[in-house]
């Protein structure tokens, strides 16, 4: 089989990171490819989320760029980071507890709306019609991780797998290019991390048709995945990154980091 | 052969089921026919948009070297799919075998191998998977076509030849349909009354199932029968749930769709059923007990758990309820009185509580499988449900009914219908004819001559008892029908229906075969117990500890000793045990429809059916178990024996 | 939750507010009421009415900006303070009443704006204290400035022929406004700007992480806001032909956030219940103060201590007793009870 070339979609170039004197990141060098699923690893407090809140733009590497479509993603604000199509999900959950899961979803297609104050204020007419187009996105969602019967309750009063779900639809609502997942199956016993890392397949996959928006069709090529469970690591990605105290210190496909030294004294330890 | 003497005969003009719906075409064209409920709205398919996708799929299965006459099996939830290919199939005169969405493999090769079916139209990836793995065991099946696209864009299932989509059957079906204009309608024409529509598949609780075929004028007949007591019109709005499998799928949906323009509505997904169920606001029900016992048992929790206002005012307006059901049911004229305070019932109390169940708008409600408890039967009649009981089997789909407008005898099952005959002969057997009866079990002429005889009475191995005002009343199937060792028979199933409207009892199995004695093997409703033991501090760890607790043998007891005053000293319970575990569909040990299996059951718990008998206290009882993944493992439990006080000689 | 067999065929009826025919007889009984209100009631009970509708109408624009956003504002009588002294300065030199109320609603709006722009890097209690300063520099700039000392004198305002120069005339108007202002208020509410606020609220990191500008939405909320506050002003300034700095005090706006909080935070119908509730509760302390100030030694200290601060004592426990028993305010307790007429005789779903 052919190995097609695949292209960079985002660069981090030796970005270093710090809060007072703490060095959080040291010279992160890492190339996220597309069409790919990428993993990160490595033990606690390696600086994992840190990398991924640079990229998001919650926090600002002293040093370094980040390229992403010939930008430099640093010094810009998060909204303006989402809306050049990086979405992400958060380990804590960050969902709007007081709204149902059909609002928290309507509220990621904030980007795409385009009615102003005015036509807000009226609302019949081009605003009523946009909320009718957004509202069957969000259903297709809603059907794609089949959390129907829990459309119209409210997020706070769910359960923690079914929350996680909603942020995972919840980020794919922006369309993202590049998706950001962090820690997903933390706290998912084994049934759990089954259904959600099958979600996790299809939306990298696409459905290809079965669906009016083009962008579950499509699927998201490009996934960065942070996770614990070597299991579910070593399944899907198809390049593994591995961090500890904050510096990469090994990346390859699942097989050389499986055998790798550095990787087994550092974090493993273990067999697979 | 077929009686049609005291009945008109079927319609000419329409004498076949895709003759109607190229009627519904024309007549009701922009008129609503099936409604689906899908990414959170109602999507409406007018019978004009429904003839053009059966014709589609029709027309494409055609191109893929249907025949007709050929059987197509379908396996998949309702939607609508399934009754627009349904409905097709019917068009090029092909026959429809329906198969349970939860059958296992070997199942499914049964009834593809003795249906002799050609394709197998499935609903999605699960299904899929499953035809996969008995592939080489089906090799008639020519082709696997899904409709339901999520997870079918993976490549294994693209390049397999052996596996195709819905949409691309019906894409070839409008080609052909472009090149060939008027096939459909040519082929409609071409299906005679006596051409076989359906394969049903009766439970097996004796031996391998049959495959019950029906033809287009019996399932039309079935349907003129049934419109005579359960009317129909235009837009009355049904709710699908039944599978193609069942025989109730015709009496819901396709028939009453089809010849009363009745929708059939499709609700969002197992999980919304309910939700939706209140959307649709059904016209028609026809269910088993289990349906409605949970139903209303539902009713009472909610209505318990409410604030002391409402509570109160239901339990005020529930007995006037009960005494106007009494009126209807003795059908006597209600006085004026009687009349204000139902008005005031109906909506300060029932009303209210039908639409919160999503019944407001039944029309009438039927139960058929097992006679519905008395207890049940007079409290739906009482919150204001039309409730009928309903006799009749896959083999001939409506014999007896309660007819609106008579006296209902609770405990009955009605009255024998219009154009139904009905003869008993010496062994209480009944043996019944009419219009709408099956053609034959398939490729099984032995078991079918040995059902319907000579001067075309089929034998329905039913033991009933007709009084004088000619209400049947069930006892029990005669191979049922059991007798101890004295001579005296017992109904093992009559005293198992009765034994489980215990509120604490899942199931029970009634063993006295040959024996001196009736004995019972109950399983407990691990839930209600459970709580139960919780409120009165009885500490458990298991199902199989608190099985065997004596509280529990004692809550058991007060229901062993309210059946046992209904009957004669002779076929009392004598002794009972608390089984350790429920019984199990998958374990082979209930049909699907949750009937006992009772040779299967006396193979496998020999020990403990032969042990009840003897002194011991307590048997020990060890069976094998088949985890969901295939591993199997074997299970003992320690069962104890107790006897029941009053009943020792 | 639905009546039983209502079916929502297309997302238009997913999303509209009124699904059955009983709801919309509700609607149009409840504006035949509002508009034949004069007919049946007193001068007095009118001039109530004119002072709640004015009420509501400022109260939308808080609930807008504290309620949906999160903004949490002490500052609100001061925005209407400015829409009332721009409307009457601008009346004075002749523009039409009604153009000078538009006006000084944007005018209000802007200063809002101005007010605002902190809210991009403080939050919460120090947002709080800056919109206190806010009031605060308001009152000063206009006493010095617009002849905030002498107040302005507006005349009567006049639309064609009719003078309205009395309660039940008025009364249209502010009905009128009233009825425009909670339509797009709702609208607001429904679109993405609504959920674009309500997740500036709950959330602004996931806010930001879903596109949204968060600085830009919080000003936003500001403008909306205290454009409702300034229309409101520029009303009253009408009604009483007079603008004057001693009915928008710190007193007032504390008002105000009470009206939010006890109403319901978050909600719509949250501004109706908690203008009508406080206002209610205002006028009958001041029924009730110098009927309890009588019972005391006449001419006492006491009698009079009671008599002009028995409001304030009556208005500070009913506020304390919501935030402990009622954080939700009268509109989720009115939910809760609508929902639970529509389980009937149900406990629970």
């Amino acid at each position: 089989m052919i190995q097609v070339e695949k292209q960079t979609k985002i660069k981090v170039d030796k970005i270093s990171l710090s809060f007072g004197g703490a060095m959080v990141l040291t010279d992160i060098e890492l190339d996220i490819k597309d069409n790919e699923i990428c993993a990160i690893i490595g033990p606690n407090g390696s600086g994992k989320t840190c990398l991924l809140n640079c990229i998001s733009g919650f926090y600002k590497p002293q040093q370094g760029q980040i390229i992403y479509k010939g930008k430099n993603l640093i010094g810009l604000p998060p909204h303006k980071i989402t809306t050049m199509g990086i979405g992400r999900t958060f380990q804590n959950l960050e969902l709007f507890t007081g709204l149902s899961t059909l609002d928290n979803l309507r509220a990621a297609r904030h980007l795409f709306i385009k009615s102003g104050l005015l036509a807000s204020s009226i609302y019949f007419g081009p605003a009523h019609h946009e909320e009718i187009k957004h509202m069957r996105v969000v259903e297709e969602i809603i059907d794609f991780l089949e959390i129907e019967p829990i459309r119209n309750r409210i997020v706070g009063d769910l359960p923690y797998g079914l929350r996680k779900r909603v942020e995972l639809g919840r980020a794919l609502a922006l369309e993202p290019e590049v998706l950001l997942v962090d820690e997903p199956m933390a706290g998912m016993n084994l049934e759990e991390k089954e259904d959600l890392t099958r979600f996790l397949l299809d939306i990298h996959m696409g459905t290809e048709f079965g669906y009016e928006s083009e962008f579950l069709n499509r699927g998201v090529k490009c996934i960065v995945l942070v996770e614990h469970d070597m299991g579910v690591v070593m399944d899907i990605a198809e390049r593994i990154t591995v961090f500890d105290f904050g510096r990469k210190i090994a990346e390859g496909t699942p097989n050389e980091i499986r055998g790798d030294e550095r990787v087994i004294n550092a974090y493993l330890g273990e067999e697979i | 052969m077929n009686n049609k003497s005291n009945f008109t005969a079927v319609g000419e003009e329409y004498p076949t089921l895709p003759s109607y719906l190229a009627r519904n075409y024309l007549i009701w064209g922009d008129k609503v026919a099936l409604r689906q409920k899908d990414f959170g709205i109602w999507h409406e398919y007018t019978w004009k948009q429904v003839y053009e996708m059966s014709k589609n799929f029709g027309l494409g299965m055609l191109s893929i070297g249907l025949k007709k006459g050929d059987k197509v099996c379908i396996i998949g939830d309702n939607e609508v799919e399934t009754y627009v290919a349904a409905y097709g199939l019917y068009g090029v005169g092909a026959v429809i075998v329906g198969i349970w969405v939860d059958a296992l493999p070997d199942e499914v090769v049964y009834y593809l191998t003795d249906s002799e079916s050609r394709f197998a139209i499935v609903r999605d990836q699960e299904q899929v998977d499953k035809m996969l793995t008995i592939k080489n065991k089906v090799p008639q099946i020519e082709k696997v076509i899904w409709w339901e696209p999520k997870g079918m864009a993976a490549p294994e299932y693209k390049n397999n030849p052996w596996i195709m989509g819905f949409n691309d059957v019906s894409e070839l079906g409008r080609k052909y349909d472009q090149e060939h204009p008027g096939t459909f309608e040519e082929c409609i024409k071409q299906v005679l009354p006596s051409d076989s529509a359906n394969m049903y598949y009766t439970s097996g609780t004796t031996g391998a199932a049959k495959g019950v075929v029906r033809s287009h004028s019996a399932q039309i007949y079935m349907r003129k029968l049934l419109n005579l007591y359960y009317p129909l019109n235009l837009g009355d709005d049904c709710h699908s749930m039944i599978q193609f499998a069942s025989i109730g799928e015709p009496i819901t949906g396709s028939t009453a769709n089809l010849l009363n323009g009745a929708v059939i509505n499709f609700p969002e997904s197992p999980d919304t059923t309910e939700v939706d169920l209140r959307e649709i606001a059904p016209r028609f029900h026809s269910l088993t007990p289990r349906f409605y016992e949970e139903i209303a048992s539902k009713m009472r929790v909610r209505i318990e758990s409410a604030g002391a206002l409402k509570r109160w005012v239901f339990n005020l307006m529930l007995p006037i309820g009960y005494k106007v059901a009494q009126y209807e049911i003795e059908n006597r004229p209600l006085p004026v009185w009687w009349r204000i305070l139902k008005w005031i019932a109906w909506w300060t109390a029932f009303r209210p509580n039908l639409d919160k169940c999503g019944l407001l708008k039944i029309k009438y409600c039927t139960n058929s499988g097992f006679v519905l408890g008395a207890h049940t039967f007079r409290f739906y009649r009482a919150i204001g449900i039309d409730m009928r009981e309903f006799y009749a089997s896959t083999e001939i789909p409506i014999i007896a009914t309660h007819v609106k407008g008579h006296n209902i005898k609770v405990g009955s099952l009605g009255e024998i219908v219009v154009s139904v005959e009905v003869r008993l002969a010496d062994n209480g057997e009944l043996y019944i004819r009419g219009p709408h009866l099956f053609d034959e079990y398939y490729r099984k002429p032995d078991k079918t001559a040995s059902a319907i005889d000579s001067n075309g009475w089929y034998h329905s191995g039913d033991a009933v008892y007709i009084d004088d005002d000619g209400y049947i009343f069930y006892i029990d199937r005669v191979t049922e029908l059991a007798s101890l060792s004295s001579g005296q028979k017992y109904s093992p199933q009559g005293i198992e229906a009765q034994m489980r409207f215990g509120a604490y009892i899942k199931d029970c199995w009634i063993l006295g075969e040959g024996k001196d004695y009736v004995t019972a093997i109950i399983t407990i409703d691990f839930d209600s117990v459970s709580k139960w033991a919780e409120r009165h501090h009885v500490p458990f760890t298991t199902m199989i500890d608190l099985s065997q607790k004596d509280e529990v043998a004692n809550l058991v007891l007060k229901d062993i000793i309210r059946v046992n005053s209904g009957l004669p000293p002779a076929t009392r319970i004598k002794k009972f045990a608390i089984f350790h575990k429920e019984f199990d569909p998958d374990e082979a040990e209930l049909t699907r429809s949750r009937k006992l299996r009772r040779e299967y059951m006396y193979k496998k718990y020999k020990d403990i059916a032969d042990g009840i008998y003897s002194d011991n206290d307590v048997i020990q009882v060890s069976a094998e178990f088949s985890y969901a993944d295939g591993t199997k493992d074997i299970v003992t439990a320690n069962v104890k024996i107790r006897k029941v006080p009053g009943e020792q000689e | 939750m639905l009546p039983c067999g209502i079916r929502n065929v297309s997302y238009a009826d997913q999303l509209a507010i009124i699904r059955t025919p009983l709801q919309w007889v509700y609607l149009i009984v409840a504006l035949v009421f509002a508009f034949c209100l004069p007919l049946f009631s007193n001068s007095y009970l009118m001039t109530f009415m004119v002072y709640v509708g004015i009420t509501i109408i400022s109260a939308l624009g808080l609930m807008l900006l504290s309620g949906y956003c999160g903004q949490v504002s002490m500052g609100h009588a001061a925005f209407m303070m400015v829409g009332a002294f721009t409307t009457a300065n601008l009346n004075a030199i002749g523009i039409n009443f009604f153009l000078a109320l538009i006006l000084g609603a944007l005018v209000s709006a802007g200063v809002g704006v101005i007010f605002g722009l902190p809210s991009g890097k403080i939050k919460d209690f120090y947002l709080v204290l800056s919109t206190i300063a806010a009031q605060f520099i308001i009152s000063y700039v206009i006493i010095g400035w617009f002849k905030g000392d002498v107040g302005v004198h507006i005349p009567a305002v006049q639309i064609g022929g009719w003078t309205l120069d009395h309660a039940e005339g008025y009364w249209y108007l502010v009905l009128t406004v009233l009825i425009i202002m909670t339509f797009v208020a709702k609208s607001i509410t429904r679109t993405k700007i609504g959920r674009a606020f309500v997740a500036v609220r709950d959330n602004d990191i996931a806010a930001e992480a879903m596109g949204i500008n968060t600085y830009g939405y919080k000003l936003l909320a500001f403008a909306i806001g205290c454009f409702y506050a300034g229309l409101a002003g520029g009303l009253w300034a009408g009604f009483i032909n007079f603008a004057t700095v001693d009915h928008y005090s710190l007193v007032d706006s504390i008002w105000y956030l009470a009206i939010v909080i006890v109403g319901g935070v978050g909600t719509i119908t949250g501004a109706f219940f908690g203008s009508i509730f406080i206002r209610g509760i205002k006028e009958i302390s001041y029924i009730i103060a110098p009927w309890i100030g009588n019972m005391l030694p006449a001419g006492s200290a006491l009698a009079d201590g009671i008599t002009l601060s028995l409001p304030y004592l009556f208005f500070g426990t009913v506020l304390v007793l919501f935030i402990i028993y009622e954080p939700r305010g009268l509109a989720h307790r009115w939910e809760i009870l609508k929902e639970s007429g529509r389980l009937w005789p149900w406990g629970y779903w």
